[in-house]
């Protein structure tokens, strides 16, 4: 078996067009991911603006002087200081659409190292999904004395009691949903977490990592089809047994190597500028509504599992399309439209069968932000967006490995 | 030995391939003729498993050849008509390769990559990628691959094309030693070099067995009715033509020298010759094509 998974792992390895994909694809994620490191920007308390590298040194300084603790007086503190701050008229302006809004040395001074910070905070206070502070500058401290861990668990189960175009939580799945979130630790730490939500903001552009194998995979059965090589394999002794098995283990030998090349590349190109800061921080500080109870480590550990799943779904999937069809091009056809269709769907909810299908194609698959609550309910079991994610292309895998290896078997040469 | 292929037929949705087809193949060489889409191809794909007969059955030693699997596959070598090769890879690794895949040893398998590339003349291009190989080259690797496994059914299809006519001799001279105790099957349109090894001819036509037996059998059949004649009027020739089976037309300067299949004396001076194999051939099918 050895012998034969050799040989087949050198199929892949020689076909120029195979290494021309590969390092494409390597160059193409490293930039993508280079990138955020790239076009980071930080304002210093004088206005002076930083890039790249610098940015990120200026970031981190400023990041100390506000980490901590964030305790429940620490968060009024902060939304105190910045209400008085807008209550002075010599700290704001009008700008030209007519809107108040702080002056550019309150930004530089005050704002510029808290603004990730209090736009989170926000979210908690915001009616719908805020992406500024807006809701923090009207709130009324006095009427609002409550607990700001109590306000975040009332606004999750505001959330779960929500309609969305006419479909709602059911009550089990409420109650998961909230003993999930109750496992959060609270307070929570705030320190500089920058490299792991950079990362975040690329990180399923590794879907082009997924592509790129499944380009190169696409001949591993169609190829012998097509060249006429499956007359002569299929007529020797383990041509249509262990030939089969030495296939797929072959291929998935080659997926694996290619997609950790390629996940090094990834999260090495942003870790060597933002550093690897934050790991055992919370998650709740790129969305402090995420019901999850996951350090950005466990987080980015996760996501690497179910891309690897993602990855092995894909590739069972691409190794079966490969063993039916004459033409690996007819596969990649299928393939890149299995995986890039999502671009073009919206999801609109975490409920809803069509949503809940959507999050479970590759593209969105690929990465998880650990903020939605989305859930799939089996009976009485219920399965959250990451776990099911890992479920579903395992299955996917196990059932397209298993058909894959009847169907070459049992091919008819023509 | 016994490979028994009892009415074996292959049908595409219209089209019958291979019709009933039925044989007791016994250890020798054999040869299968039959003009293009007579359903040899078809056949021999069925015999090695690679394609699913309509209907019928193939035993090997009184067992389903289906039921055998691994076990049957391990006595076969086969070398198909049109077939592919992996470009990088050089003429060594495709041997070995192939070994693996026929359960042969690392060890076995070197000893008997580098004994078939000699035989094959392909010994200084071992380490070339086939990529850099001619058709003809090719082909002896196709060879090469099909006799790895020294199997008890050698099938063949198309074994001689490609091959110059000093390659030729050495492929058959190959089959001859080879062939003991060996079930061989053939098939060619390049009648001379079944003539020259096969110990039995199988004639297909339309999917059909038309005919079997040896060359000599078969021969008999057309003793007296292969006439040649020198005949001098152009209008002759083609009414000639016209009425008989013509196997070849030769001309020099005035005269048109021509080989007749018929049962009667088809021309005032023709004189009978004694038949070969491309007569029975060319009296079979050509006589079909008309």
């Amino acid at each position: 078996m050895g012998t034969l998974v050799r040989f087949e792992l050198k199929k892949l390895l020689s076909k120029k067009m195979n290494i021309i994909v590969i390092i494409v694809c390597l160059i193409l994620i490293t930039l993508l991911f280079s990138m955020v490191t790239q076009e980071f920007y930080a304002t210093d308390k004088n206005g002076k603006s930083y890039k790249g590298k610098e940015a990120i040194s200026v970031r981190k300084e400023q990041i100390k002087e506000i980490s901590g603790i964030l305790t429940n007086e620490r968060i009024m503190e902060e939304i105190k200081k910045l209400q008085d701050l807008r209550n002075d008229k010599n700290n704001i302006i009008t700008n030209s659409d007519g809107e108040i809004d702080f002056k550019r040395e309150i930004y530089n001074e005050y704002l510029n190292n808290r603004l990730n910070l209090l736009v989170n905070i926000n979210r908690v206070y915001a009616s719908y999904d805020s992406i500024y502070i807006n809701e923090l500058l009207k709130l009324d401290l006095e009427k609002n004395s409550k607990d700001f861990y109590e306000t975040r668990e009332q606004k999750i189960e505001e959330k779960l009691n929500q309609n969305y175009d006419g479909k709602t939580y059911t009550s089990q799945e409420k109650e998961y949903w909230k003993e999930k979130s109750n496992n959060t630790k609270t307070p929570f730490e705030y320190e500089f977490y920058y490299g792991y939500s950079n990362l975040y903001n690329v990180y399923e552009m590794l879907i082009i990592g997924v592509i790129a194998i499944c380009i190169c995979l696409a001949s591993v059965f169609a190829g012998e089809y097509q060249n006429g090589t499956d007359k002569i394999l299929l007529t020797t002794k383990y041509g249509k047994s262990k030939d089969v098995i030495a296939k797929i283990i072959a291929s998935y030998i080659f997926a694996t190597l290619v997609f950790t090349i390629y996940l090094i590349f990834a999260i090495g190109s942003v870790f060597l500028m933002f550093g690897t800061d934050g790991g055992n921080l919370p998650i709740q500080l790129s969305n402090i509504l995420s019901p999850y109870a996951l350090t950005f480590f466990q987080s980015l550990l996760y996501n690497i599992a179910i891309s690897y799943t993602v990855l092995f779904g894909m590739v069972g999937l691409t190794l079966f399309l490969s063993s039916k069809l004459k033409n690996p091009m007819t596969v990649l056809v299928i393939d890149i439209a299995i995986i890039m269709l999502p671009v073009f769907l919206t999801i609109k909810s975490a409920l809803g069968i069509f949503n809940k299908i959507l999050f479970l194609m590759p593209y969105n698959a690929i990465y998880s932000n650990f903020a939605q609550m989305v859930s799939y309910k089996f009976g009485n079991i219920i399965i959250d967006l990451p776990m099911m994610t890992i479920i579903t292309y395992i299955f996917i895998m196990v059932i397209a490995l298993i058909c894959a290896k009847k169907t070459y078997s049992k091919h008819q040469v023509e | 030995m016994e490979l028994a292929i009892d009415r074996l037929t292959k049908q595409y949705k219209n089209k019958i391939a291979v019709d009933r087809f039925s044989i007791n193949l016994k250890p020798g060489v054999y040869g299968l003729l039959g003009a293009n889409g007579a359903g040899k191809t078809t056949l021999m794909r069925m015999i090695c498993d690679i394609q699913k007969p309509t209907s019928g059955q193939i035993k090997y030693n009184g067992k389903d050849i289906k039921q055998l699997g691994e076990n049957y596959r391990t006595v076969l070598g086969y070398l198909p008509q049109d077939f592919g090769y992996y470009p990088d890879f050089t003429a060594y690794d495709f041997l070995m390769y192939i070994a693996a895949l026929k359960g042969i040893s690392k060890e076995k398998a070197e000893i008997r990559a580098n004994e078939l590339l000699q035989i094959v003349n392909l010994d200084n291009e071992r380490k070339q990628k086939i990529k850099t190989f001619s058709g003809g080259m090719k082909q002896r690797l196709g060879i090469a691959q099909a006799m790895l496994n020294n199997p008890k059914i050698l099938i063949l299809d198309e074994p001689t094309a490609g091959l110059d006519p000093k390659e030729r001799v050495k492929f058959r001279n190959l089959i001859s030693s080879f062939s003991q105790d060996k079930i061989v099957i053939l098939s060619t349109h390049i009648v001379s070099d079944i003539e020259f090894i096969a110990d039995r001819i199988i004639v297909m036509k339309k999917g059909n067995k038309i005919l079997e037996g040896t060359p000599e059998e078969l021969l008999k059949n057309l003793n007296g009715k292969v006439w040649k004649c020198n005949v001098y009027d152009k209008k002759e020739v083609a009414e000639l033509n016209s009425i008989y089976c013509i196997i070849n037309i030769h001309q020099e300067n005035d005269c048109t020298e021509l080989r007749i299949v018929s049962d009667k004396k088809p021309y005032l001076h023709a004189v009978n010759v004694e038949p070969n194999l491309e007569d029975l051939y060319l009296a079979y099918f050509q006589d079909s094509e008309k």
